[in-house]
């Protein structure tokens, strides 16, 4: 497995284990956090990995609590509160997720990446 | 610059995000908490139905539930105090934002969920129900049986509510955006006071003196009567009935040039109606008395009542219906009497011209000939910040709340307002071992007043009608409004328990209220209200068990979803005479009529016909009281058109709008032609298309009026003025339905139109709708012990 793909997957178990442990805002610390780390080193993709991983996180969740029972009924009642159709929350979960990593990280990236010479890798 | 741009547009996208997550984004409730995968309504969709374990610290004993396979909890205490801890503790895992909705709406704190409903909660302090509920409390002596009562459930309440963990938060919490409020004992009383005002407020003394002014006192007084113009007392007589009461008489119309406000059109049906009936032993196949109740109420989502068994060990043990924010088990039965109440719709409002020292900061009010100091409170609303929207300055004279309307100041006395005694009588009711004790504990009920029946296992029954009744000065109508200035006006006592309308083991056998008049005026003409609901129901059920002298706990089930009508039997035939006279469409329509049995059931194609006449008559026959854009000076009901059918040429049968002369038979068989001619242009030709059940659907809507929470549409059978009531808009009808059989082997069977879980995300929270709908009864649970309940009848064994 290569690294981004492995760097990925560690931080969307992150992602998962912090919402899980604490609350659905540790999801924008850690996408800021990872922004700032990936820039500050160089690293490739400081936004598309924690605005994937937070897709993953938070989709691991969902099946997880998919899992347990009731997920049907949940998206089809919370899908005609909110007007989607009744997949429409499986997606706009992690999707969520994912924007609040991801913007989080676009911030972070964009703020330090200034005092920074442009990434060589 | 490129990092600036992506920094900023970060920035602002995670602004909005987090801001869309904590805080309500236009119709988007806050999405964080609502989407979380771990805590949000993902964790709602597994929550189990039941509790692990009744967690209230101050429980002094063991507590044992254990639920049955219809969810409805055993709570087996070994005292009195434990177990309405642990039922308050039920009551706030299964229906939380019930309780706390209900008690802001009673509080007039609405506002602070939603500033839209500010005027709402004005309207509710304006009439004194916080204000009341307040008094209620801080009189309640905490030592008596009633307090501990009170004071226990509130610690199993808030023992739950501090158990909460955040997924355990309602999912109505997080579409608003709110957080579960501590629970104080005073919401018991909120509570009280908001079903006293469901059942029992009213202003129709403000609009009967609009009508006396805009018709004459006459007029006014033949459409909202002191005694009904049909009768069919709840009390039984000497003489047969139904009858029409000869002494009713409508006057010739009219119109004095006052202005009469108006009110919008409404069926037939009265918003707060219920039934109860018991049958004695002699006319029941297993020799024991049978007993039925359903109230009828606003049927919502989660339901107003909570099914429920207690027992402590020599001391209680009742089984029925709670209503969550209260302790105990308002209709149900014990191993020694069952009951059930139905509204009595008693007059229990009057209001008072007041002069006050000065209109705009007034401070004191006119009193025999002296300036009487005015209460005053400040009462003060907040938006969902917490932001102070508004503040209002709210008085009191001796008598209650002052209200301003139409520029004049008025007080009102209101029986709900004083010490309403149910929870007294309760604490009583649930221990009565015989019907005349049940009768002893009815006796201190105040407000609101409720018709009573009840059956013990020695073969008595019995009906009462209690609550307090003012004793008016002058002639004791209640229907006007008094000179504030003099105490002379003021009530003068209460009518003695001896004089509350009462029939116990009557010769006929059975007894029955289904909120009509509770006396005849002819046995007794004390002034109990006016303008009473119709009597159809209950001249149907008194048909109905008149006619069966071997009743069944079937029979009593089926009764309550009779789809017979006392109402149609009277017009149609009525209808038919004049419309095969008329001949063309009007005659068309009537053979038609003549091919009904006159039944609403599911498949009936001729209930949609007939109600499209009585809609069409009363516009014909009332178009005098009419004001225009849908609004009338007073919507009399139909046994006012019933009572005129007498009388072919009373002057009121005239159609104003035309330039000849109307009869009844003209004004009848026009309504049934334009009946014939909107039902074909509305549903097409008969044949198919006009299915009861296509039209008359029951609708029981989630609390916040959403649609993805509530059930919709429900085909049912029934209709206005049936045993089994649908109003208009299919919102209200039976909220509980209940048969208790009193033998000493106890058989009881229940239903209501929602599910023991407030939890919208449970299989349990509408799962009892469909039953209901076939009018089915579920037989319950009824062990003694929690080892009797076999696994098979556990919801988790």
């Amino acid at each position: 497995m290569n690294r981004p793909v492995l760097r990925l997957l560690v931080l969307a178990a992150v992602v998962a284990a912090a919402t899980m442990a604490v609350a659905w805002w540790t999801t924008p610390i850690i996408g800021g956090v990872f922004g700032l780390v990936a820039t500050r080193r160089g690293r490739s993709y400081p936004v598309v990995t924690p605005l994937a991983a937070g897709f993953l996180g938070w989709m691991a969740l969902v099946v997880v609590a998919a899992a347990r029972g009731g997920a049907g009924r949940v998206a089809e009642v919370m899908g005609g509160i909110l007007g989607l159709p009744g997949w429409g929350l499986f997606l706009v979960t992690p999707l969520y997720g994912a924007l609040l990593a991801g913007t989080a990280a676009l911030l972070t990236a964009g703020v330090f990446a200034r005092n920074l010479p442009p990434a060589s890798a | 610059m490129t990092h600036w741009l992506r920094a900023g547009v970060g920035a602002v996208g995670l602004a909005v995000l987090l801001w869309a997550g904590a805080r309500p984004l236009g119709p988007l409730p806050p999405l964080g908490r609502l989407l979380d995968p771990a805590r949000g309504v993902w964790a709602l969709g597994h929550q189990p139905d039941v509790p692990d374990v009744i967690a209230v610290p101050q429980l002094t004993d063991s507590v044992r539930v254990v639920f049955d396979d219809r969810m409805v909890p055993h709570v087996f205490a070994r005292n009195t105090q434990d177990a309405w801890r642990a039922v308050g503790y039920l009551h706030a895992y299964h229906r939380l934002f019930q309780m706390e909705m209900q008690t802001r709406a009673a509080a007039g704190r609405l506002s602070e969920w939603n500033a839209d409903l500010l005027d709402l909660d004005r309207s509710t302090r304006a009439i004194g129900l916080p204000w009341a509920a307040e008094r209620d409390w801080a009189a309640l002596d905490t030592t008596s049986r009633e307090g501990r009562w009170i004071l226990a459930y509130a610690e199993g309440v808030s023992a739950r509510i501090d158990a909460l963990r955040p997924e355990d938060v309602p999912l109505e919490y997080r579409l608003l955006g709110a957080d579960p409020e501590p629970w104080h004992p005073l919401n018991t009383f909120l509570f009280a006071k908001r079903m006293g005002e469901t059942l029992s407020y009213e202003d129709s003394d403000l609009a009967y003196e609009r009508l006396a002014e805009g018709f004459g006192a006459e007029v006014a007084d033949a459409l909202s009567p002191v005694h009904a113009p049909i009768q069919s007392p709840m009390v039984p007589t000497a003489w047969p009935q139904p009858r029409v009461r000869r002494e009713w008489r409508l006057p010739e119309v009219s119109r004095q040039g006052g202005e009469a406000a108006g009110r919008p059109e409404e069926d037939d049906v009265r918003r707060q109606a219920s039934n109860n009936w018991v049958v004695h032993g002699s006319r029941t196949v297993s020799g024991h008395p049978l007993l039925a109740g359903d109230p009828h109420l606003d049927m919502s989502l989660p339901s107003v009542w909570y099914e429920v068994h207690v027992v402590v060990p020599d001391s209680l043990d009742v089984y029925g219906v709670s209503f969550p924010g209260s302790p105990g088990v308002l209709i149900g039965f014990t191993p020694d009497v069952a009951w059930s109440f139905t509204n009595t719709g008693a007059d229990a409002v009057d209001f008072w011209n007041e002069v006050l020292d000065d209109p705009d900061q007034p401070t004191a009010y006119r009193l025999d000939g002296e300036w009487n100091r005015l209460e005053r409170r400040i009462e003060t609303y907040r938006g969902p910040d917490g932001a102070e929207l508004q503040q209002d300055t709210l008085y009191y004279t001796h008598r209650g709340p002052l209200v301003r309307e139409d520029g004049r100041d008025r007080s009102m006395r209101w029986t709900v307002l004083e010490p309403q005694g149910f929870f007294e009588a309760l604490v009583s009711m649930l221990s009565a071992k015989s019907v005349v004790e049940w009768l002893q504990a009815a006796a201190v009920i105040r407000a609101p007043a409720q018709n009573g029946v009840v059956a013990d296992r020695h073969g008595d029954i019995a009906i009462i009608s209690a609550g307090t009744y003012p004793i008016r000065a002058g002639t004791g109508d209640g229907r006007v409004i008094r000179d504030g200035t003099t105490r002379s006006t003021d009530w003068l006592g209460f009518l003695p328990v001896a004089r509350w309308p009462y029939a116990r083991n009557p010769s006929q056998g059975f007894l029955a209220s289904a909120n009509q008049e509770p006396l005849d005026p002819d046995a007794d003409p004390t002034y109990f209200g006016s303008n009473w609901p119709s009597p159809w129901r209950a001249i149907r059920i008194n048909a109905l068990l008149g006619a069966d002298t071997a009743v069944t706990s079937e029979a009593m089930s089926r009764y309550q979803n009779d789809p017979g009508s006392a109402r149609a039997d009277w017009f149609v035939p009525a209808f038919i005479a004049a419309g095969q006279r008329a001949g063309g469409t009007a005659g068309g329509a009537a053979d038609l009529l003549a091919r009904w049995d006159r039944r609403y059931t599911h498949d009936n194609e001729y209930a949609i016909l007939f109600e499209l006449a009585m809609g069409a008559l009363r516009r014909a026959v009332w178009d005098e009281l009419d004001l225009g854009e849908g609004r009338r000076a007073w919507a009399p009901g139909d046994p006012y058109l019933a009572a005129l059918l007498a009388d072919s040429a009373h002057p009121w049968w005239d159609v104003r709008a035309t330039s000849r002369v109307e009869t009844r038979d003209n004004v009848l068989a026009t309504s049934l032609a334009a009946a014939l001619d909107t039902a074909v242009a509305r549903y097409g030709q008969q044949g198919g298309g006009w299915r009861w059940d296509q039209i008359n659907r029951a609708n029981v809507w989630h609390l916040l009026r959403l649609p993805a929470l509530s059930t919709r549409g429900v085909p049912v059978q029934g209709g206005p003025g049936l045993l089994n009531p649908v109003s208009g808009s299919g919102t209200h009808g039976p909220s509980w339905r209940m048969v208790v059989e009193m033998s000493a082997a106890r058989r009881a069977w229940s239903i209501y139109p929602g599910g023991q879980s407030g939890n919208p995300l449970s299989a349990r929270y509408a799962d009892r709708i469909p039953a209901w709908a076939d009018g089915r009864l579920e037989e319950v649970r009824l062990p003694r012990r929690p080892e009797e309940l076999p696994p098979e009848h556990r919801a988790q064994p």
